[in-house]
């Protein structure tokens, strides 16, 4: 009996130290929860990421926990100094390799992503407005990023500045970023597009030297696209089918002429007189 | 001789009337800014003591702790981020011609934000973020034309946002979230940097005019220590 209150007692004990160790992990976890995704989004960058010169590997200590430890990281800056919730990240010139950091999601208050003068690669996300949804100013510069420029940039509605010059970014310009009505710096120079260039809503600062060095883009400040060739082309087409139509009929005329002529070749070849019912008609009537 | 005599000591005494004057006028004009910040000081509970070397006899208030001063003396910092006050600003801070950075956040803070910051040209930074202000945002803080700091964030400030802000052409960072602002948001001059995350938590504010209205996120206030997730960013910007 003794025994088995012992062993109830001790299991409360259990319970309780079971209890207050949750408890604890439960109040630090709040305590970071809130910030838990930027903390992430800077992890997953630094693991996606290929770190050649070695700066990221040394600044960016995730064992140093105090609040807003992030914010000393090199090329972090936060909305507020002692919270880690980054506004900006700037990485240029770092020596940073690989493809565009996709954990860049998790930091959801960012407005503005710098990763120019790098050697990144690969195509950019086609989901891309849902990674930097917030993001007002883009700098990809000089990378060697390939591929379609995502259309679904035109989603990012706060862009005022987009960098995307010496990359290689080959295809169209997608039209659609014509809708982003806040851009003030636009450039795809020395890239490999081709195309008309969109139809900006103020054309304030872009000029044709946005578009420099591209292998075929045409429209807005550049030379005018290929419209005539177009056009001769549709004329082209209307006027072959109009002459096939009219060379149609043309044939089916001539046939119907001269099946008509071996129609009546062979009437007269059955009835050399002529006319024998209208012959016959007259003897009766006669 | 008299005559003499008298003129002698009538503008010895003018001219030691003046020394006096003029010195007592040295004495003050160190300590306008000093006096400022003393009316502060007595406008503020500060249970942690944080403002003890705040002393009003010394000469000027560039020893006083959590206080900075250019070469000249005057003040460019003021820095009491954190540090358990409450009770009320006043309207003396606008005589702080150069303070560069005023950083009252994560207090207690209570009454309204004085029109009178408005004549401090030089501000770079004003942080009176996580207090409990009340009131409307002046609209003589469009006067502050080098500032680039304005985080006013999680406060209880109402009335709309003062649209001469966006004249600011030196703003970076703007926070305004968790208040109860109202009206329109501005999207022209500077504001045209400024997202929903700026905004964010202001229930009766008109969503931005460039985004639906349900894609304005719902993120948790700015105190760490809620349990609550984080901004989810909606399906379309």
């Amino acid at each position: 009996m003794a025994f088995l209150m012992r062993m109830l007692l001790r299991k409360q004990d259990a319970g309780i130290f079971i209890g207050s160790v949750l408890c604890w992990l439960l109040l630090s976890c709040g305590f970071s929860f809130g910030v838990e995704s930027d903390i992430n989004c800077l992890k997953s960058i630094k693991a996606s990421l290929q770190d050649t010169l070695g700066y990221l590997n040394s600044s960016w200590d995730f064992n140093n926990n105090t609040e807003g430890f992030i914010c000393n990281f090199l090329g972090i800056e936060c909305w507020h100094p002692h919270e880690s919730k980054v506004l900006n990240i700037k990485l240029s010139d770092l020596g940073l390799k690989g493809s565009f950091p996709r954990g860049v999601e998790n930091c959801t208050s960012l407005t503005g992503l710098d990763l120019s003068s790098n050697q990144l690669n690969g195509p950019l996300p086609t989901d891309i407005d849902k990674i930097i949804t917030f993001i007002t100013s883009l700098d990809l510069s000089s990378n060697s990023f390939t591929g379609q420029i995502p259309m679904k940039l035109s989603n990012c509605s706060y862009l005022n500045v987009l960098k995307l010059d010496n990359n290689k970014f080959s295809g169209i310009i997608p039209p659609e970023l014509g809708q982003l009505t806040r851009i003030k710096t636009f450039s795809v120079a020395n890239n490999q597009l081709s195309g008309q260039v969109p139809t900006f809503s103020n054309n304030a600062s872009i000029t044709a030297d946005s578009y420099a060095n591209n292998p075929g883009l045409c429209g807005g400040p550049l030379k005018q696209c290929q419209g005539s060739a177009k056009k001769s082309n549709s004329v082209v087409i209307v006027g072959a089918g109009v002459g096939g139509a009219t060379f149609a009929a043309l044939i089916v005329v001539i046939g119907l002429f001269f099946f008509m002529r071996r129609v009546s070749a062979r009437k007269k070849e059955e009835d050399p007189e002529g006319n024998k019912w209208a012959k016959s008609f007259k003897k009766t009537k006669g | 001789m008299d005559a003499v005599m008298s003129t002698t000591s009538g503008s010895a005494s003018v001219w030691l009337f003046l020394l006096f004057g003029f010195l007592q006028l040295l004495k003050l004009s160190g300590n306008v800014e000093g006096d400022a910040l003393n009316a502060l000081k007595s406008n503020l509970v500060d249970p942690n003591n944080v403002l003890q070397s705040w002393d009003p006899t010394l000469v000027n208030p560039c020893t006083w702790f959590h206080v900075t001063c250019n070469s000249e003396n005057s003040v460019t910092r003021v820095d009491l981020g954190n540090a358990n006050l409450s009770g009320q600003l006043v309207s003396q801070l606008g005589v702080l011609s150069n303070l560069q950075y005023l950083e009252l956040y994560s207090n207690n803070i209570t009454g309204n934000i004085p029109a009178e910051l408005g004549t401090l040209t030089n501000l770079v930074s004003l942080d009176l973020y996580l207090n409990s202000l009340r009131g409307t945002i002046p609209d003589t803080l469009s006067k502050l034309e080098k500032l680039r700091f304005l985080r006013l964030n999680n406060n209880s400030l109402t009335g709309n946002i003062p649209m001469a802000l966006t004249k600011i052409q030196s703003l970076q960072v703007l926070d305004l979230s968790n208040n109860n602002l109202t009206g329109d948001i501005p999207v022209n001059g500077s504001f045209s940097l400024f997202t929903p995350i700026s905004y964010n938590n202001n229930p009766f504010l008109k969503a931005l005019p460039a985004s639906p209205p349900s894609s304005v996120p719902s993120t948790p206030p700015s105190s760490p220590a809620t349990l609550s997730l984080f901004l989810s960013p909606p399906s379309v910007c």
